[in-house]
């Protein structure tokens, strides 16, 4: 009886600890705008359009101008495959697509997290991501809801 | 140091020393891509890949892009494009001026292109010879030409716009007009000295208009493509009138395929051209599949098919074709390609065809009485891009 009620707690235990995981692996980066903007949240679907230059303006008429981070980046590679469902790879291959065909060209890519904090910063039409750790209180900037 | 060598040291390098020449806060960009290939064949020469084999086999392009803060775009690219022992080499300039055009977006959902633009055909026409995007070193050739019967570019106009955007079926529309023109090439025997001549011609297509639709679906990679064209042709060999040609009208249809899902991908695409007061028709379909093993390794096989139904036989092999008109297959290609990504942007590529048909460069084919020549070709490819 004890060692049922052991293999059960182990049990609840194991689930908690995955559930907690998966919680930290969704919650690895957030979605940063100026804080003049008034979007509070976006849809992952639209997100991920706004980051492959599919959309490019803001409900009030404004350029969206999204930035990214570098490729090698743990923190992008979260961002790709939580909103566009593909890994880094992929989404550089369709940006080559989009080079060589005359479309486009990719997002400018930012080195560090600070760096795309104070590129938000300085432009109202701006969007980014960074870890979820990091402290923005001192930037004016805000953090945008995710919807499904 | 010749010419060449010039241009693609000066590529290579400004590459290494500058990975991404981007000044992005003036909306210039520089890009290029580079696919360098040895290729050789065993028993015959076709798309210019001799039996001894050839290095000088390679496509080069760099793009200066400048993109306003009023959504328009000035975009021009470069190329440099060796073919081995290729009879088109007669004419390939050592520096090309691939592509150049405006294009101002209306909206997030429409463009409009003025210029030197890419012709929006099919799944690969605005992607040929960028080695870094391709499964194998080339198009399907017989779906999009190797010089003939198709164009990469249009001198004129394309209008572009998104229908349903956001929805599980969106489509995007491109409609196009204008101007291009293709190369045609012929052999003939030299009857005084009995060799082999080969001549290339330009042929014009007039007043073309053509439409391209794609549908996405709402499984996401997934989509179907069709499209049409009518133009003008003239001059060439076939339709110019010192080699016996006429100038016509012609009609193309175009359908496809395309499957890009996370491991395999499946495309296929099938083209007909007819000309205007002839039965005669031309096109071509190809079946490309391929699978992810690894992020690094991927592996295609591919089938593709020309044909040339109707074709008139000229009166002295009447009796030996037994009709004036004949169905033909031009070509069959068959290939497994393998590519490894060492890094993001540097493909190493290895593939192998199984050729059979009539479009070996050695020396002249009589199409009406000789059987299709087969021969097995190899490329080994280096592809890169920035």
């Amino acid at each position: 009886m004890v060692k049922k009620f052991n293999l059960i707690i182990l049990a609840i235990g194991l689930i908690i600890q995955l559930s907690y995981v998966d919680a930290q692996e969704k919650e690895k980066f957030k979605i940063i705008v100026h804080e003049s903007n008034s979007i509070t949240k976006l849809s992952r679907k639209k997100l991920s359009r706004i980051f492959l230059k599919k959309e490019g303006q803001w409900k009030n008429g404004e350029k969206i101008t999204a930035v990214d981070l570098v490729e090698n980046s743990e923190i992008r590679e979260a961002f790709s495959r939580e909103i566009h469902g593909k890994n880094v790879s992929s989404i550089k291959a369709y940006w080559q697509k989009q080079i060589f065909t005359g479309r486009d060209v990719p997002l400018p890519e930012k080195l560090t997290e600070e760096e795309v904090i104070r590129y938000v910063q300085e432009n109202d039409g701006a969007i980014g991501y960074v870890a979820s750790a990091t402290p923005i209180e001192k930037y004016h900037v805000k953090v945008l809801g995710l919807e499904d | 140091m010749s010419k060449t060598n010039k241009w693609l040291h000066f590529i290579c390098g400004a590459q290494l020393l500058v990975p991404a020449f981007v000044f992005a806060q003036s909306g210039l960009n520089i890009h290029g891509h580079l696919m360098q290939a040895f290729a050789i064949s065993d028993k015959h020469q076709v798309y210019g890949i001799p039996t001894s084999g050839t290095t000088d086999y390679r496509n080069l392009a760099l793009q200066i892009r400048y993109d306003s803060k009023l959504n328009s775009s000035f975009v021009v690219q470069l190329s440099h494009k060796r073919l081995g022992g290729s009879p088109y080499m007669q004419v390939e300039p050592n520096v090309a001026f691939d592509w150049g055009f405006y294009e101002y977006k209306i909206s997030d959902e429409s463009a409009v292109r003025i210029g030197k633009i890419l012709y929006p055909l099919g799944i690969y026409n605005e992607l040929r010879d960028v080695g870094i995007l391709l499964p194998f070193y080339r198009v399907p050739s017989t779906v999009y030409g190797e010089r003939g019967h198709t164009s990469e570019t249009i001198d004129g106009f394309s209008y572009s716009h998104t229908f349903r955007k956001n929805a599980r079926w969106e489509m995007n529309l491109s409609v196009f007009g204008g101007h291009w023109s293709m190369l045609e090439m012929a052999t003939f025997s030299n009857p005084y000295t009995g060799e082999d001549m080969q001549i290339i011609e330009e042929a014009r297509s007039e007043n073309g208009l053509g439409t391209q639709l794609w549908l996405m679906t709402p499984l996401e990679g997934l989509r179907f493509g069709s499209g049409i064209v009518r133009s003008h042709l003239s001059g060439g060999i076939n339709f110019n009138e010192n080699y016996g040609g006429k100038e016509r009208d012609i009609w193309g249809q175009n359908y496809s395929m395309d499957c890009e899902l996370e491991r395999v991908s499946l495309k296929t695409e099938y083209v007909r051209y007819d000309l205007n007061g002839m039965d005669f028709n031309i096109g071509g379909a190809y079946v490309q599949a391929g699978f992810v093993w690894t992020e690094k390794l991927r592996t295609f096989a591919k089938w593709e098919s020309s044909f040339l139904n109707a074709m008139p036989v000229p009166p002295p092999f009447i009796m030996a074709v037994g009709s004036n008109k004949m169905d033909l297959t031009n070509n069959n290609d068959t290939s497994l390609g393998f590519n490894y990504s060492f890094a993001q942007n540097i493909v190493f590529k290895f593939e192998i065809h199984w050729y059979e048909g009539f479009n070996i460069e050695e020396k002249s084919v009589n199409l009406f009485v000789e059987e299709p020549y087969r021969t097995r070709f190899s490329i080994i490819s280096f592809a890169t891009g920035f």
